[in-house]
This record gives structure tokens, C-alpha cells and sequence, in this order.
């Protein structure tokens, strides 16, 4: 079976500063992979390239057997909000937007706007009843779960998480990892960059990054 | 996702999210919002001006007096021309251009203390084409057909010991009219006309026997010289006389018009330029504050036309409604400026709406492209990474 997402000796340098190098990796369909690692070890790096936000200085990178680097802007743009849903840790949210339409904003840049379904998605992170809410009217746990469906909304393949539980509280941060469970058990494949070793725990396998290399993988 | 979906929702999903865009922005959407009316209020106020001013200066510009002559086609053959004839001939100037005229026959009368250049003359008519004779003593005639009185310039009064209220005796020795009038008022222009005696045409024209004859004509007509040269040269077609724009008079109006209007377009680009300044910078600093959202929207998905459609449609519109309202209010400045420096309103012209709206688009068009351009350019990764 086809990997939807492949490394291949992956290397990114920012002038003479090697940010990542010789990074291998497989993920398939419904796997929850965790990348963890020190500040400065390339986790984010990483991410942008896997989110095609940024270009890899060498090896090969393959998305549904498709190579990115043969991608010209225009269709790595496609590529990213058809089958990439991104989780930021500081949530990027539209603050003159209430939590309804900023799930819309998604719809819109993808195809086209659904009221209803942008309801659906957020009733599904239990912010049903946050709807006409601006995102400064709600909790940081509230946020994140709006980031989550916000990325939700256009059925990505894809869920690239960076610290989604990095600026919450114990309570919030089990509310998102029941939230990414079970997205697990709807067959969601999940990419997480995360410090804490408690949401790594939950991942089907581990990857540490330490100095812009990939030390091996743990299977948790 | 369902296919089923109605396509005027993408828009109405944009235009949603600019207006509250824009509200959420206010202080700085006002800033811009205000700089644009502004620019266009002047710009308004300039192009209903603009419209206008020719009327209005051609009036301003009559104290010079008279700017067509008529005189004989060929003075070689006769120095007179019919009367009848210039009459006949003022259907050809607009109506309303004609603010005034008066026709002159000249003839030299023998008074008690010697001889003196009398100039018959429509008093009414003389007013608006010598503006600038002055009545010193006495006061003015105001009825055409008044063939008693006369006015005499300073010197000539002066010269013949004539003052106020004296009484002339003017007489036609071959046909033997004779008749006495009386000095109503003394009049100077400091120039030729101070040595003239003016009575009524009708009367010189008894005097001198040449009824129905006259010299000349001075008229003042309303409009920039290529206009007063176009009506002159119908004028000539008529009759037996000739009538030429004043070139010193109507030439100079021409140039003086042509210069203010120079110096209203300078002042408008020169407004419209500070307008777009402003909105290039305020715009400059909204968009750098709004950084984070560009990013996102690229990180969702948003190609770079998208972005340029987003805040092109917030400025657009926010510069649209702003260009409007100016245009409109530029009425009002231009009555202002109209009271100001020409003692009346200004015609509002409906032209100046879409001018100054036209012109505020395209000016804050232009101040916009480049702080939406590097709008376009964000690196992406790097901003949301959110260090």
C-alpha cells in the first residue's frame, strides 16, 4: 500500500545552518505519528516541509506517490488545502471573524462555503453553542478546539498538529487528546510535533529529532 | 464536501468578511476613509469650479470693458455703418452673452468757448463697455433716449469752464437744428474720454445729420476668445461693418482662465497626491499588522490572488463610498469657494460626481498596488511559526 506521506533523505539548510538531515519517514493512511525533540532540533522545519510551506534543500519528498518537489507553487497550493489540515500552537485564528465563519474562511479557500457543514465541525469539537463567538470571547481550550475544526472542515487526509496542547491548561490538553483519538478511530492520519511526553504517548509510533537528525523510531 | 452548493455564497462570504474586516480595523479604515473624502471633496469642489469658472471669470474679467469692436468694413470707402445694421446682427450672439454694447458716433461741435469732440452714445450700453468712466461730479444718465442731458469729461469740462447744471447750446448749421442741453454729470476715465462730450446717439446723430449713421460699436459679449472670435466672425456676415475681438481684452481673459485653471488642476493632483500618501501608508501599516492573516490565509490555502482580492476589494470599497461622499460634499466647498472669491454660488455639475470619484479610485489604486503587492510576498512558514 501507498504511503500517503514518504521521506526520503530529507535536508534543509538555512544558509550554512543544517536544519535537517538525511530525515527518512513512511506514514500511512490512519497512522498517528508524534515528532518530538528539543527546541532547535528541526521539528518545525520539518513540519513546513511536510505542509509543503517550505521546500526541502534535498532528498525527496512524496505525497500520495506524488513528488512535491515537481510541483509548481500553484499545485503544491491545491495539494494543501485538499489533502493537509494544519493545528497551530498559537491557533492563528481571524479575530473580526466569529468561530463559525472562521471555519467557513476554510470552506472558502478550498471551494465553496457551507453554513451547515461549518456547524457540523464544530459541534463535533463540542462548540456548538460558541458559534457567533469571536475568537477573544473564548477560552484558550475553546481556540484550539476551533483551530481543530477549522482544519476539520474540508476532509484533509492529513492532520499536521505543531504544539496543539502547548498553550493549554491540563484540563484543555485532555480535551484535545480525546479530541485526536478519535479522530484516530475515524482513520484520520495524524502528524504531531509536541514536547509533551503524555499526548507522544498516545502516538502509534514516535519520531525524536535531535540536532536536525532523526534518531530512531520508538513504536509507542 | 457537498456539491450542491450555491455560488453567490462565495461572494457574499467575502463581502461579509471585508465589512467586518474593515469595522474591526475602524481607526485606521477612518483615517483612510476621511483622506479619500477629503481628496475628493477638493477634487469635487476644483472640477464643479472648473466647470464654472468660465462664466464666472468672463464676468470678473468685464471690468476691462468692452472686448468686440465693430467698426465699417472699409474705412476707405466710408468711416459709417448702418445703425440698423448692428441691430439686426445681435440675434447671432447667445442669449445671455451679451452683457452689453454701445454705439458711437463722434462729430466735432462748436461750444461758446471753442470746439469740442462730441460722442453720441447709448448711456445704458456705455456703462458695461466703459466700466471704468467714472462720474466725479453729477451723476450718470441712465435713459438711452435722454436728449437733454449730457455728461463732459473733466478736461473738456474743465477747458470750457462747464460745470454741473450749465447749460449747452449744440447746433446743426446746414439743417438748422438747433437745441440746448444741460450737464447732468462730469465724468473721467483718465484717459481720451476725459476730453469727450457725451450726449445721446439719437440726439448726435440729429446734431451732426447723420441719422441712422454711427462710427462704431463697443460691445462686451461673454466667453474665452476662440468663443468671442467665432461670434465676431458671424457678427461680420451680416451687415456693412466689421467686428473684431479685442485681442488685448479677450486674449488676456483666455490666458488668465487658462492660468487658474492650471493652478485648480495643480492644487487638485497636488491634494490627490498627499491623498494617496496617506493611504499608502496607513495601508502599509494595516496590512503589516494583519501579516499573521495573510500567512494563515496562504497556510489554508489562499493563492496570492486571492490575497490581492481580499484587500482589493476592502480598499476598493472602502475608497469607493469615501470618493462618493467627497465628490458630493465638494459641492458645498465649491459654493465656499464660489462665495469666497466671487460673491455667488457655483452651478453643481452632475459631471464633477464621477470625476472626482474616477480620479480618488484611481489614485488610491495607485497607493494601494504596492502595499497589497508585498501583502503577496509573506513568508509564510516563518510567520506562523509563532515564536
Amino acid at each position: 500500500m501507498t504511503p500517503v506521506l514518504e521521506l526520503k533523505n530529507i535536508e534543509k539548510k538555512f544558509g550554512d545552518v543544517i536544519a535537517l538531515e538525511g530525515i527518512n519517514l513512511s506514514v500511512h493512511k490512519g497512522e498517528w505519528i508524534s515528532i518530538m525533540g528539543p527546541s532547535g532540533s528541526g521539528k518545525t522545519t520539518l513540519l513546513n516541509i511536510l505542509s509543503l510551506m517550505d521546500a526541502p534543500s534535498g532528498g525527496e519528498h512524496l505525497l500520495g506517490g506524488v513528488n512535491a518537489g515537481s510541483l509548481d507553487e500553484a499545485q503544491k497550493l491545491v495539494i494543501r488545502r485538499e489533502k493537509v489540515g494544519l493545528i497551530f500552537q498559537q491557533f492563528h485564528l481571524i479575530p473580526y471573524l466569529t468561530a463559525l465563519e472562521n471555519v467557513m474562511l476554510a470552506q472558502y479557500y478550498h471551494s465553496s462555503v457551507d453554513e451547515e457543514d461549518a456547524k457540523a465541525a464544530l459541534e463535533k469539537v463540542g462548540l456548538a453553542h460558541r458559534l457567533t463567538h469571536r475568537p477573544s470571547e473564548l477560552s484558550g481550550g475553546e481556540q484550539q478546539r476551533l483551530c481543530i475544526a477549522r482544519s476539520l472542515i474540508n476532509d484533509p487526509e492529513i492532520l499536521l498538529a505543531d504544539e496543539p496542547t502547548g498553550n493549554l491548561d491540563e484540563t484543555n490538553e485532555k480535551v484535545i487528546l480525546d479530541l485526536f483519538c478519535r479522530l484516530r478511530e475515524e482513520g484520520k492520519t495524524i502528524i504531531l510535533i509536541t514536547h509533551n511526553p503524555e499526548l507522544g504517548r498516545y502516538a502509534d509510533r514516535i519520531i525524536n529529532l535531535r540536532h536536525g537528525k532523526m534518531e530512531e523510531a520508538v513504536h509507542a | 464536501m457537498d456539491a450542491n452548493k450555491q455560488p453567490s455564497s462565495r461572494s457574499a462570504f467575502l463581502l461579509r468578511s471585508v465589512f467586518k474586516s474593515l469595522r474591526f480595523s475602524y481607526d485606521r479604515t477612518l483615517i483612510i476613509f476621511i483622506s479619500i473624502m477629503l481628496g475628493a471633496c477638493v477634487t469635487g469642489a476644483f472640477v464643479n469650479v472648473y466647470l464654472d469658472i468660465n462664466s464666472k471669470m468672463s464676468k470678473e474679467l468685464k471690468a476691462y470693458g468692452a472686448n468686440v469692436l465693430f467698426t465699417p468694413k472699409s474705412i476707405d470707402k466710408s468711416l459709417f455703418f448702418d445703425q440698423s445694421d448692428y441691430e439686426k446682427s445681435l440675434h447671432v450672439i447667445p442669449k445671455g452673452s451679451l452683457l452689453g454694447a454701445s454705439p458711437y458716433l463722434f462729430g466735432t461741435v462748436r461750444l461758446s468757448l471753442g470746439d469740442a469732440v462730441m460722442a453720441g452714445v447709448d448711456f445704458a450700453g456705455m456703462k458695461v463697455a466703459k466700466p471704468f468712466l467714472e462720474v466725479v461730479q453729477g451723476a450718470y444718465i441712465n435713459v438711452d433716449f435722454d436728449e437733454r442731458n449730457a455728461l463732459v469729461g473733466v478736461d473738456l469740462a474743465k477747458k470750457m469752464e462747464l460745470k454741473v447744471g450749465s447749460s449747452i447750446n449744440l447746433r446743426n448749421e446746414q439743417s438748422g437744428f438747433s437745441t440746448t442741453i444741460r450737464i447732468k454729470g462730469i465724468v473721467s476715465s483718465g484717459d481720451k474720454e476725459d476730453g469727450l462730450l457725451f450726449v445721446s446717439l439719437p440726439l448726435a446723430q440729429k446734431v451732426l445729420g447723420k441719422a441712422g449713421q454711427i462710427h462704431l460699436v463697443e460691445a462686451v459679449i461673454l466667453g474665452d476668445f476662440n468663443q468671442i472670435s467665432a461670434i465676431s466672425a458671424q457678427l461680420s456676415n451680416v451687415g456693412s461693418f466689421s467686428a473684431k475681438p479685442l485681442a488685448r481684452i479677450s486674449l488676456s481673459e483666455g490666458l488668465i482662465l487658462d492660468k487658474i485653471k492650471f493652478l485648480m488642476a495643480l492644487v487638485a493632483f497636488t491634494v490627490l497626491l498627499i491623498t494617496s500618501m496617506c493611504v499608502n501608508t496607513t495601508l502599509s501599516s494595516i496590512i503589516f499588522s494583519r501579516t499573521k492573516e495573510i500567512a494563515l490565509l496562504r497556510a489554508l490555502g489562499a493563492s496570492k490572488r486571492n490575497v490581492a482580492t481580499l484587500f482589493g476589494t476592502e480598499t476598493f470599497l472602502m475608497t469607493l463610498f469615501a470618493s462618493l461622499i467627497g465628490a458630493f460634499l465638494g459641492y458645498f466647498l465649491s459654493q465656499f469657494f464660489g462665495t469666497v472669491i466671487f460673491g455667488s454660488g457655483i452651478d453643481f455639475r452632475f459631471l464633477s460626481i464621477p470625476i472626482a470619484t474616477i480620479l480618488s479610485l484611481l489614485f488610491a489604486s495607485i497607493a494601494a498596488y504596492f502595499p497589497i503587492k508585498r501583502s503577496l510576498n509573506v513568508p509564510v512558514a516563518t510567520i506562523l511559526r509563532g515564536e
